[in-house]
Parts: structure tokens; C-alpha cells; sequence
């Protein structure tokens, strides 16, 4: 994948998470506190990602690659911990939602919402951390 | 415990654990055709049977490398495990959004089938793990 197509599927997917928690927010009638806590962390996870978006588009317009080796090996481990982390809150799920917001049947939609939402946290922590601790 | 014997053990636990597994995750398929919601039988059937090919594909070419006397898991491995978990991360992304999307959707048109808790868990689980195995897959084989 060349890096404009990478940067293309990286505003799409910020698109798509923008126009999903447009949809949830119509959808949810009235929010409670626990919900916007959710929004916020949605809003850091979208700007962070706009963030490393614009870094690497402000490299190719430079003239340099958009990722360097360094950030690509940042990038594949960063990426593991995500997808560990998809598995794991994909199975606890349905728990967290029973002990934190006492919903025992949950619609499948909040499943998966939950699941992009703990994996991109973790992503973005790692990506960062490792980034920030030059690994 | 030498290296050898300590690898032939975990191969023996995961394996278990793998059959264990394959064999819930069937048995909840012929549950589910008793309870007469044949369509989830069969998707939940399928699914057991893609995990047992998977698992069957993965068991031969480990035990081949183990009566070689290679480890289980080398660099290289290490390196496909993590490049293949990262695109599979990227692309659950995507999978999981069209998911979201046809809930919403099923919400509105009642002909659709609308997923539940364990429906969802299912389908979102089962495609992840898909996913990474062919992205793991076509990696092996390319030699990345």
C-alpha cells in the first residue's frame, strides 16, 4: 500500500467514526453522564488520529516517506496490542457492560462499537508511548 | 526441562484447548438446530468446522517443524505474528464499522435479521480471527 492510499484509509475510517457517533448520538434520544464520558474519549481518539494523519502528510508534501522505519516497527507493534485488545474486549463485552452500566442484554451494535473504541485507545496508547519512549 | 520437552508440553496444552474449543463451539450448533433456529445452526457449524481446518492446517505444519527440531517459534514467526495482527487490526477496523452499520440498518428494517449479544460476539470474533489468519496466512507464504 502506497502512503496517500494509507493516508486515504485513514481519513475514511476518521470519516466513518465521526458519521457513527453522529448516528449514535440521533439514535440515543436522551445521553447520560456515562455516554458523554464516551464522546470524549471518541473526540481525543479522532484527533489523535488527525494528528498522526497530518504528520505524515506534511512528510510526503516534503518530499520525504510518510512513515520512516523506526515509525512503521512503532506502527506493527502498536497494531498487535490493538488487535489483542479487540479479541479481549470483544469477550468482555457483554461483562464490563453488565457491571459498569447494569445492562445485561446488550443490541450487537454496542458490541462493536465498544470493541473499536477499546482497541483504538490501546492502539493510540501504545503508538504514542512507544513513540515517545523511542522503541 | 530441556527446551524440546517444555515446547512438546505447550504444543500438548494448546492442542487440547484447540479441541475443546472446536467442540463447544459445535455443540452449541447442534443446540441451537434442537432450539429449531436452523440459519444460526449453520453459521455457528461452519464456523466450528473453518476453526477445525484452521487448526488441523496449523497442527500439522507445527508438529512437522517440532520433529525437525525447530522451535515453535523463531524470529521470522515472531515477526509475521505481529505484522499479520496489525493489518488484521486495521481491517477489523473497517469490518467491525460495517457490522455497526448493519445493525443500525436492521433496526429500521424489521425483514433484516437484527444481531444480539451472542450473535454479535460470534460474528465480530469469528471474522476477526478469519481475518488474521488469511492476512497470517498470505504473509507465511510470501515469506515477509
Amino acid at each position: 500500500m502506497n502512503d496517500k492510499t494509507g493516508i486515504i484509509l485513514g481519513l475514511l475510517a476518521t470519516i466513518l467514526v465521526l458519521l457513527t457517533l453522529a448516528v449514535y448520538i440521533m439514535n440515543a434520544g436522551t445521553i447520560d453522564f456515562t455516554e458523554l464520558g464516551s464522546f470524549a474519549i471518541v473526540i481525543i481518539l479522532v484527533l489523535a488520529a488527525t494528528y498522526i494523519i497530518w504528520d505524515r502528510a506534511k512528510n510526503i508534501r516534503k518530499g520525504l516517506p510518510a512513515k520512516d522505519e523506526r515509525l512503521i516497527n512503532i506502527s506493527y507493534k502498536a497494531g498487535y496490542y490493538g488487535f489483542i485488545a479487540a479479541i479481549w474486549s470483544a469477550v468482555g463485552a457483554p461483562l464490563l457492560a453488565d457491571i459498569f452500566l447494569g445492562r445485561e442484554e446488550l443490541e450487537g451494535h454496542y458490541i462493536t462499537a465498544i470493541v473499536v473504541l477499546v482497541s483504538a485507545i490501546i492502539f493510540m496508547i501504545s503508538y504514542f508511548y512507544l513513540a515517545w519512549k523511542g522503541k | 526441562m530441556n527446551e524440546a520437552k517444555k515446547m512438546n508440553r505447550m504444543f500438548i496444552v494448546i492442542t487440547i484447548m484447540t479441541i475443546f474449543l472446536i467442540l463447544g463451539v459445535f455443540l452449541n450448533g447442534v443446540f441451537y438446530s434442537f432450539e429449531g433456529e436452523y440459519v444460526q445452526s449453520i453459521i455457528v457449524l461452519l464456523f466450528s468446522i473453518a476453526i477445525a481446518i484452521i487448526a488441523a492446517y496449523i497442527f500439522i505444519n507445527e508438529r512437522e517443524k517440532l520433529r525437525a527440531g525447530f522451535p515453535l517459534e523463531d524470529e521470522r514467526s515472531k515477526q509475521i505474528k505481529q505484522k499479520a495482527s496489525a493489518y488484521s487490526f486495521k481491517a477489523s477496523i473497517y469490518y467491525l464499522f460495517v457490522l455497526f452499520w448493519y445493525n443500525i440498518i436492521a433496526l429500521n428494517i424489521k425483514s433484516l435479521p437484527r444481531m444480539d449479544t451472542e450473535a454479535a460476539l460470534g460474528v465480530s470474533l469469528g471474522g476477526i480471527i478469519i481475518i488474521f489468519f488469511i492476512i497470517w496466512y498470505i504473509l507465511s507464504k510470501r515469506g515477509d
